[in-house]
């Protein structure tokens, strides 16, 4: 679903169309989901994440300005309650520096992509592969230079490559 | 495994995970208005009482009619100061200026009037290569002198192997830079001190190299803004589908270019170090035998009893072994150890297709000599020497026309690049970085006048 559509659709949700809301979830779940386990490490804290973040959707969607950015207003919602979650386990003591790899009971690309690219990475191949950003627009979400992100995107599908040699 | 295939598996496996709307949250209302909140009290200020003075203000700088308006002049005054030194201070004082460079990777920087680089662009493949060798290399340039960045790009051309740091000065195939420097207020003078500044630390380097400066007096400011387009395209890969087509097409014919270059370079090496042990065997009037090696240079590197002219052979053959180590990682302790890589190599490999591949590099491969039916026999002794799959499937993807969407390809061509890129900087940074004495001014003028440049 392209950027216009999404925003066409939650302005209806904005509007109270709860069938638009079944749509839009439908549309971005994957997406959402995805980033928020490329942030957590586990399918269910980024479960969780994923149902906060919908919900925060449905109690906040009078705030979102039609013709803005849907897909954007919708990352930050997720992105701030992921990053919320990561705040919490560090302050349990529960993060060590880094993430150790997941299970593989999630799949087995999936795990791959976890424990062999680092945050930034995995961050940026999920608002590429699945969010459509291009290299530029990521540059501007992340706030870092666009050869640093296109470098970072080489160097993450290099590792992905490898996959079948170590599966 | 292909990327394309990796994310397929990906997206299957989020498929089964990704949980589907729950009916909790089917139920949640949706609340479309901003909740109703409570009326702020409306704020009523509590009357002040008059000021000793005239009008109603109980400042004390304020509080007079006899200084309020002198005031307020003033505090215009220092405003307008304020802004005009803003403004004075963010203007160009020279105008905008383009900077190219050409040494074969071509790389454009656009300039502020203070001659420091605010826009960085690859001008062709060879340019890639040299800006993404490292992360951060492209970025890092932004914000530097005009000559501090031009000097990074010539000693990333080094590093890259576009620059040959193991010439001695020779007439023929020195290197070569040439800077052009575009823009209305285009001084002359600032060309050359980039130029030399070049020279100075290549000869500092031991590296010859003779840089030219050309000065072009004309309104950049178009330039500079196509400048930034193309920026936007090489990073995004965004445009018409043809045009885009048309550009892939390019950039994939061009790193085919590198690669062959790079394939050559490897063969040639081979070929150099199995004639110079032929010399070595003729000079001593031995022959070369696998296993009593008594004629190569395995045999005589660093014996006393060797001749001036054993001496010098041995000296060059370990000048291209080294390159060979370091350039392919490949290097033998014995004349046997290096004919066996030797047979090896050459059983893969025809003369006949090597010189053939060397025309097509000489006439730059396009669509007129690479692509299409009739060139399929070139491509396969192509990929046969060069052996670079993911080449081979863009090639396959662009003929066959079977690539799902061009950004896929972008993507392919991108990661080819990156990786060449990233893969020859580490293999030619480590030639470049071997220990060279600094070339001397008589040195350099003897160059020079070699050259014809003097």
């Amino acid at each position: 679903m392209d950027a216009k559509e999404l925003d066409a659709l939650l302005a209806r949700v904005a509007e109270g169309d709860n069938d638009a809301f079944g749509k839009f979830y439908a549309a971005t779940a994957k997406g959402v989901f995805s980033f928020a386990y490329s942030y957590l490490g586990n399918r269910e804290d980024a479960e969780d994440v994923m149902q906060s973040a919908y919900l925060t959707v449905k109690r906040r969607a009078y705030t979102y300005k039609k013709g803005t950015n849907a897909r954007a207003w919708l990352l930050q919602i997720v992105k701030n309650l992921a990053l919320d979650e990561l705040r919490r386990r560090k302050r349990r003591g529960e993060m060590p520096e880094n993430m150790p790899a997941p299970p593989a009971a999630d799949g087995a690309a999936l795990s791959y992509m976890l424990s062999s690219l680092n945050e930034t990475e995995r961050e940026i191949v999920v608002l590429h592969v699945y969010w459509g950003y291009k290299h530029r627009e990521i540059a501007r979400l992340l706030d870092m230079p666009a050869g640093t992100v296109s470098w970072k995107y080489a160097a993450a599908l290099k590792k992905l490559e490898k996959f079948g040699e170590v599966e | 495994m292909d990327r394309k295939d990796f994310f397929k598996r990906l997206d299957g496996e989020l498929d089964a995970i990704t949980p589907p709307l729950s009916e909790t949250l089917k139920a949640e209302p949706i609340v479309s208005a901003s909740p109703e909140r409570e009326p702020v009290p409306e704020y009523k200020a509590e009357p002040v009482p008059a000021a000793a003075g005239a009008g109603g203000h109980s400042g004390r700088f304020f509080g007079t009619a006899r200084w309020r308006v002198p005031a307020i002049v003033l505090a215009c005054v220092l405003l307008c100061g304020l802004v005009l030194g803003v403004l004075f201070a963010a203007l160009p004082r020279g105008g905008v200026s383009v900077l190219r460079l050409d040494i074969n990777p071509s790389v454009g920087f656009v300039l502020d009037g203070s001659q420091k680089v605010t826009g960085v662009i690859s001008l062709n493949a060879d340019g890639d290569t040299v800006l993404l060798s490292e992360e951060g290399f492209f970025d890092s340039l932004i914000g530097t002198s005009a000559e501090e960045a031009a000097i990074a790009v010539t000693d990333r051309a080094a590093q890259t192997g576009y620059l040959d740091v193991t010439d001695t000065g020779s007439a023929e195939g020195y290197n070569e830079v040439t800077l052009t420097l575009t823009g209305a207020n285009a001084s002359a003078e600032t060309a050359s001190e980039i130029s030399t500044a070049i020279t100075e630390h290549s000869r500092s380097l031991g590296i010859y190299l003779y840089a030219e400066a050309e000065t072009v007096k004309t309104d950049v400011s178009d330039r500079a803004e196509s400048y930034a387009e193309e920026q936007a395209l090489y990073y995004e890969r965004i445009g018409e589908a043809a045009a885009l087509e048309a550009y892939a097409e390019r950039r994939a014919y061009d790193c085919a270019e590198v690669l062959l270059a790079d394939a050559l370079a490897k063969y040639d090496l081979y070929v150099r170090i199995r004639e110079l042990n032929g010399q070595i065997a003729e000079a001593c009037g031995g022959s070369l035998s696998l296993l009593f090696d008594t004629a190569s240079y395995w045999y005589w590197r660093g014996r006393e009893d060797a001749s001036e002219e054993v001496a010098a052979l041995c000296a060059e053959t370990e000048r291209t072994l080294a390159q060979m180590r370091l350039l392919f990682g490949l290097e033998w302790d014995s004349y046997f150890a290096f004919e066996t890589s030797y047979g090896a190599y050459m059983l893969t490999v025809s003369e006949a297709d090597v010189a053939e591949l060397r025309v097509l590099l000489e006439e730059g491969i396009g669509a007129e000599n690479f692509g299409g039916t009739e060139h399929f026999s070139l491509r396969l002794k192509y990929y046969n020497f060069v052996g670079n799959d993911l080449l081979q499937t863009i090639f396959s993807e662009l003929f066959d026309g079977v690539t799902d969407t061009l950004e896929e390809l972008f993507e392919s061509i991108s990661s080819l690049v990156t990786s060449e890129a990233q893969a020859l900087y580490l293999r030619y940074s480590a030639l470049f970085s071997l220990p060279r004495e600094a070339i001397g001014e008589a040195e350099y003028a003897a160059f020079l006048a070699r050259i014809g440049k003097q």
